[in-house]
């Protein structure tokens, strides 16, 4: 299971996940960005430094939560992706509709701006 | 060539994985080729669970065996009849308010995997994906 943790800068939430993203994984990264979300933490940037692994599954997540951040007038960035990670992003065209940054601070003035 | 039989729970996932990793440990595999191989087992046995099979007593098979170069990890499963290469390809440049949730799994395996093919034999289901093996330095 992925081990996920999560700190506030200002407005904007970060969240750390480790691990694999896959269908055993990917609910546990669903149930925090709920909580998140009930917290009124709209504005989230997700740390993929962790991650050694992505399946559709986790992907699920990413474009779920971004629909209803994006509702909620909120929006998700992404950092510090690893480049076979990145590679699964580019193969589903994610990297057309989520913002990526090289660095958690990067995006998260990106986010607030 | 080897086989393995799982129930059709997602406990099995792991045991897919650590199956199809160790025959591919004994390939010449490219390190590129073994994620995409940990990726299309994981999208291939999740749709079985999910969509091929009615219960979890129901059986999955996976056979591994490397030939003429090449790796091959054919997944089989009784439920219906269902060809993934006849699936539309989800459209990749939607924005996002108009892209689904789902069916991105099937499109990753055929764009990862070197080769994929499908056969409806014997009341089952026969889906094969192929990887090219390293034929440079050798090996089976």
């Amino acid at each position: 299971m992925p081990h996920i943790t999560h700190s506030h800068l200002d407005q904007v939430t970060a969240v750390a996940v480790a691990g694999r993203l896959d269908a055993l994984g990917a609910p546990d990264l669903e149930r925090k960005l709920e909580e998140l979300l009930k917290d009124g933490r709209t504005l989230i940037v997700v740390d993929f430094d962790g991650v050694e692994f992505i399946a559709s599954a986790g992907l699920r997540v990413f474009l779920s939560h971004a629909k209803k951040l994006k509702k909620a007038g909120g929006q998700l960035a992404l950092a510090r992706l690893r480049r076979d990670v990145l590679g699964v992003f580019e193969m589903s065209g994610f990297t057309e509709i989520f913002p990526i940054f090289a660095a958690v601070e990067e995006a998260a003035r990106a986010l607030k701006s | 060539m080897d086989t393995i039989r799982l129930r059709a729970g997602p406990e099995s996932l792991e045991k897919a994985r650590d199956f199809v990793c160790a025959q591919a440990a004994q390939t010449r595999l490219p390190e590129d080729k073994r994620q995409y191989l940990d990726l299309a087992v994981e999208e291939i046995v999740v749709n079985q669970i999910h969509y091929a099979c009615r219960s979890p007593q129901d059986e999955i098979m996976i056979e591994c065996y490397a030939r003429r170069g090449s790796f091959y990890v054919r997944f089989s499963d009784a439920g219906p009849a269902f060809n993934p290469l006849l699936h539309p390809p989800p459209d990749t440049s939607a924005p996002l308010e108009e892209r689904p949730i789902g069916g991105l799994g099937i499109h990753l395996v055929r764009q990862i995997a070197d080769r994929l093919t499908y056969r409806r034999r014997d009341g089952r289901n026969w889906l094969t994906v192929t990887f090219g093996l390293d034929l440079v330095s050798g090996g089976p």
